[in-house]
């Protein structure tokens, strides 16, 4: 089958998926113990009677079916719902807190996947050697760091005793502080680096592993040996050769990281207050906002859904064997 | 038949660890691991302070008295990680055992079985792995209510697809080979020769996933309790680094020793695995 | 080459792959390489273009080629000589090819690092090469993926590389043995025409002594590392010297064999790391006596051309 077919066709796989994330969420929410009421409109302030027509209104007597299409009607017209915590509709929110936490990410994942192959490939071609023990010990270090207690050990060195970043938002908010055109740029800038060094170095440990991994194990294979046989330099073999399949394995992982993008947020956007959706689930965490969770929660699968329908496509377009077989 | 094959096994096992023991980390790794197992389990001889005592001494730095400091209520830091080291390492032990058991459950007999079986536990394994599951502990955790029993059991059930992975490949492999067929001859059953023949010669791969679990679930069960989400009446790790945190200025060694901790063992049994994985794998073993 | 000995350092000890063998190649002539599994008969082809893989090492001997000895010859020049003055084509054609590259890169590139072309100018000598090879439409298949051709076509396309720069020794490992019956004997005449048509010098590895007898003007019987028999190929089937090889020749079930027992050796491959003393074979040869279970024989001339490692002939 051919590229489009292909694409076409995982696209059309991921309709069920979707739908399946949207049943898995509905059965969460009226699984959960207690009155769906209660998770839903929260700890509002209500008289049980006043319950009983909410329950009426939202059609709680209803068959379960038929409050599922409800609950999935709503959610294709983008209604996650209303937070009780910060008096918004969930997508609102959602969407406020989107750029900071993209930034974020694209700050941390990006250098993370391109210094983290370099040095895998580096660790991988020199196995064995000093080199290749200081990068992976440092990798195992970087992947074994808990992330919260990083952010924090980092806000302690660089924030409180030297002073050289600032420890927590995005933004400096004393008004006569507030900075406009370059300066705000470079303001967020400085924020921006701790968090993204910190969540940035785990990603980079797990990438450098993999990679090496993954290169150790195409090195060894029999291609490998014809490549050799044609008298072609190292570094060509590695290169051309060798990375072209081991990134293969690579390109899954950083995929699914991506898609997973809200979760990994989460804690290190607490530890530094960044405003992100991280910090707005956690806030929901606090105030047991299932609303704003809930609707998090189907956000950040369906994301997954797509990135790993991207990453499918990705892996498609390189490997030749998935479509001509 | 059966005690020829013990002694194969023992003689595997036996090699096994030669291969081990040449990687130094892990060895070191595994000292950590049991001396930090023994502190724990010997938390109330250990530890030199009642780890809830509040006094009024608080924000101590490290001393002689309090080697760890004490905390914004007065408590001993090094007390309360004492025992806070032996609920963390339960929780990270227990909830390890119960993804390994599912997931080798399920790989097992995806593996073993193969067809139509096979292809339904795959899909269900896959299904798992794209359902972000840290979300989902979070959600079950503040919906269900977080206690430490809540924590283990939901820990457990959603990391075990990579183990089932690990499994059925090891599962699909080894029942192809020769033996299982002279088992097969012999009348063994199916239950049998899943548990008594297969399964001993799978357990190193198995063994590596283990200890990857138990780094994964302490770091878990520690980004849980630092969002909030622990079990308030019990101490552990992540407890201490939640309640740390607005506090960090005042006293750094609320937040570094408990942290220290927890890096020290994840970073011990992320090294066992690679360790075990070194000594399973005979083409980079030679130099 | 003289006396050349590979060994593998494992920790359990060290396997003597090869042990002391000495043969030699001349413009034009093919020699064949044939033994059973773990003769150490693909060790001595990497030997020679300084491939063995890890733990195994060159521990002695020369190779002489061109007037240098390449086992003290330094990598860089070695990566000169590889590709372009001796090509090798191995055994499996699947797991020997990139999955991910076009088989015209795969052919290519060998001409761009030898020859310096440009890569259109080699893409184009890519299919010329592979038209020379016995392959059809060879455009359409340069530009597929080696997981789209057949197990024959894959094996040319491995001969394609090899043969891509005009190489003076071409070593073939295995060339028959990953393919079907039909294939085998489409594989076979293109080596002989290859031979016919470009004149070069080859080393035919394989444990079928048929094909070896079909492409090779020489035999080199190998056994358990060592050499037991060298002639011309018509000698070594008509006049066998050594019990290995006449064991060897009495094994093969021929269409006219006479209905009974299939003919085989008894005993089983000696162990590598610690080999029997004296003559290699002894343990299972029907003719041992006690010098041949002490000194390991030389290798003699018996008559022209004809040489063999055998107490008997050591006298």
């Amino acid at each position: 089958m051919s590229l489009r077919t292909y694409v076409f066709r995982r696209s059309l796989y991921s309709i069920p998926l979707v739908f399946f994330v949207i049943l898995f969420n509905f059965i969460l929410i009226h699984s959960a113990p207690g009155d769906p009421v209660i998770y839903l409109y929260g700890h509002l302030d209500v008289s049980g009677e006043q319950m009983e027509i909410i329950r009426e209104q939202m059609g709680l007597r209803d068959p379960l079916y038929r409050q599922f299409l409800t609950y999935l009607s709503r959610i294709l017209t983008g209604d996650l719902g209303y937070s009780f915590y910060f008096r918004q509709p969930v997508i609102e929110l959602f969407a406020q807190g989107l750029p900071a936490t993209l930034m974020l990410m694209f700050a941390s994942i990006l250098p993370a996947t391109v210094i983290g192959v370099i040095l895998g490939v580096i660790a991988a071609k020199h196995a064995r050697s000093r080199a290749d023990y200081l990068i992976s010990t440092l990798a195992i270090y970087g992947y074994s760091f808990p992330v919260f207690w990083g952010g924090m050990v980092s806000i302690l060195i660089f924030s409180v005793w030297l002073g050289w970043f600032p420890a927590m938002g995005m933004t400096t908010l004393t008004a006569a502080q507030a900075k406009t055109g370059v300066d705000y740029y470079v303001d967020v800038l400085r924020h921006l680096f701790l968090p993204a060094i910190v969540l940035g170095m785990w990603y980079l440990a797990s990438y450098v592993r993999f990679t090496r991994a993954s290169m150790l194990e195409v090195l060894e294979k029999d291609y490998i040996i014809t490549a050799r046989s044609k008298g072609l330099e190292d570094n060509q073999i590695l290169f051309k050769h060798a990375l072209r399949n081991a990134l293969l394995p690579v390109l899954t992982v950083v995929g699914l990281n991506l898609g997973m993008v809200f979760t990994g947020a989460v804690i290190t956007e607490t530890v530094f207050a960044w405003p992100g959706i991280g910090s707005l689930l956690q806030a929901g965490i606090v105030s047991r906002d299932y609303t704003l969770l809930m609707g998090g929660f189907l956000i950040t699968s369906i994301c997954v859904v797509f990135a790993n329908l991207v990453t499918d496509c990705m892996y498609a377009i390189l490997d030749p064997r998935i479509t001509y077989k | 038949m059966i005690s020829s094959q013990t002694r194969e096994s023992f003689a595997r096992w036996t090699s096994f660890w030669r291969e081990y023991s040449k990687h130094r980390g892990a060895v070191i790794g595994l000292g950590v691991i049991t001396a930090m197992i023994t502190v724990s389990a010997l938390a109330p001889y250990v530890a030199p302070f009642d780890p809830e005592e509040i006094t009024v001494d608080r924000w101590l730095p490290p001393s002689s008295h309090h080697l760890m400091g004490t905390d914004n209520m007065g408590r001993d830091v090094l007390s309360r990680t004492i025992w806070g080291g032996r609920i963390s390492l339960f929780i990270g032990f227990v909830a390890a055992t119960i993804a390994i058991l599912v997931g080798v459950l399920i790989g097992a007999m995806a593996g073993y079985f193969g067809g139509k079986l096979d292809d339904l536990l795959m899909r269900l394994t896959d299904g798992f792995m794209v359902i972000p599951t840290f979300f989902l502990v979070l959600l079950i955790v503040s919906m269900f209510g977080s206690t430490t029993f809540n924590i283990m059991i939901v820990l457990g059930l959603t990391s075990w697809p990579e183990t089932a992975r690990v499994a059925r490949a090891e599962f699909l492999s080894l029942s192809k080979m020769e033996f299982i067929d002279a088992a097969r001859v012999l009348g063994a059953g199916d239950l049998r020769i899943m548990f008594f023949h297969i399964l001993p010669n799978a357990f190193p791969p198995i063994l590596v996933a283990l200890s990857m679990r138990v780094a994964g679930a302490i770091l878990n069960e520690a980004a849980l309790s630092f969002l909030g989400l622990g079990d308030i009446n019990v101490i552990t790790w992540g407890q201490m680094l939640h309640g740390a945190i607005r506090y960090m200025a005042l006293g750094w060694w609320m937040a570094v020793f408990p942290g220290l901790c927890i890096f020290f063992t994840v970073l011990a049994f992320n090294i066992i695995g690679d360790g075990l994985t070194d000594a399973l794998n005979p083409r980079l073993r030679h130099r | 080459m003289e006396n050349l000995a590979t060994y593998f350092f494992a920790s359990y000890g060290t396997v003597k792959a090869v042990d002391k063998i000495s043969f030699e190649v001349t413009k034009g002539e093919s020699i064949g390489l044939v033994g059973e599994s773990g003769s150490g008969k693909s060790t001595v082809a990497l030997s020679v273009i300084r491939l063995v893989p890890r733990p195994g090492k060159i521990a002695g001997g020369k190779i002489l080629f061109n007037e240098q000895d390449l086992v003290s010859v330094s990598e860089a020049e070695m990566k000169n000589v590889r590709g372009r003055d001796i090509a090798m084509s191995f055994q499996d054609p699947m797991t020997f090819l990139n999955p991910v590259m076009r088989i015209e890169d795969q052919i290519a590139e060998v001409c761009v690092r030898h020859l310096g072309m440009s890569k259109s100018d080699a893409i184009k000598r890519a299919v010329d090469v592979m038209a020379s090879v016995q392959i059809q439409d060879p455009s359409r298949v340069a530009k597929s993926y080696p997981h789209q051709l057949s197990g024959g076509m894959r094996q040319r396309i491995l001969l394609a590389i090899a043969i891509s720069c005009d190489p003076s020794l071409l070593i073939v490992d295995e060339p028959t043995t990953a393919l079907d019956v039909i294939t085998q004997v489409q594989i076979i005449s293109l080596l002989r025409k290859l031979r016919r048509d470009l004149g070069l010098a080859a080393i035919i590895i394989t444990h079928d002594i048929g094909v070896a007898v079909q492409v090779c003007d020489r035999l080199a019987v190998m056994y358990a590392g060592h050499i037991v028999e060298q002639a011309d190929t018509k000698v070594v089937i008509n006049n066998p010297l050594h019990p290995y090889t006449t064991g060897l020749l009495q094994s093969i079930p021929k269409i006219d064999t006479p209905r009974g027992a299939l003919k085989y050796i008894p005993g089983s491959v000696p162990d590598l790391v610690d080999p029997p003393v004296g003559c290699i074979f002894n343990p299972r040869c029907l003719h041992a006596e006690g010098a041949c279970r002490a000194t390991r024989p030389e290798t003699v001339e018996v008559e022209k051309g004809h040489f063999v490692a055998c107490m008997k002939f050591s006298e």
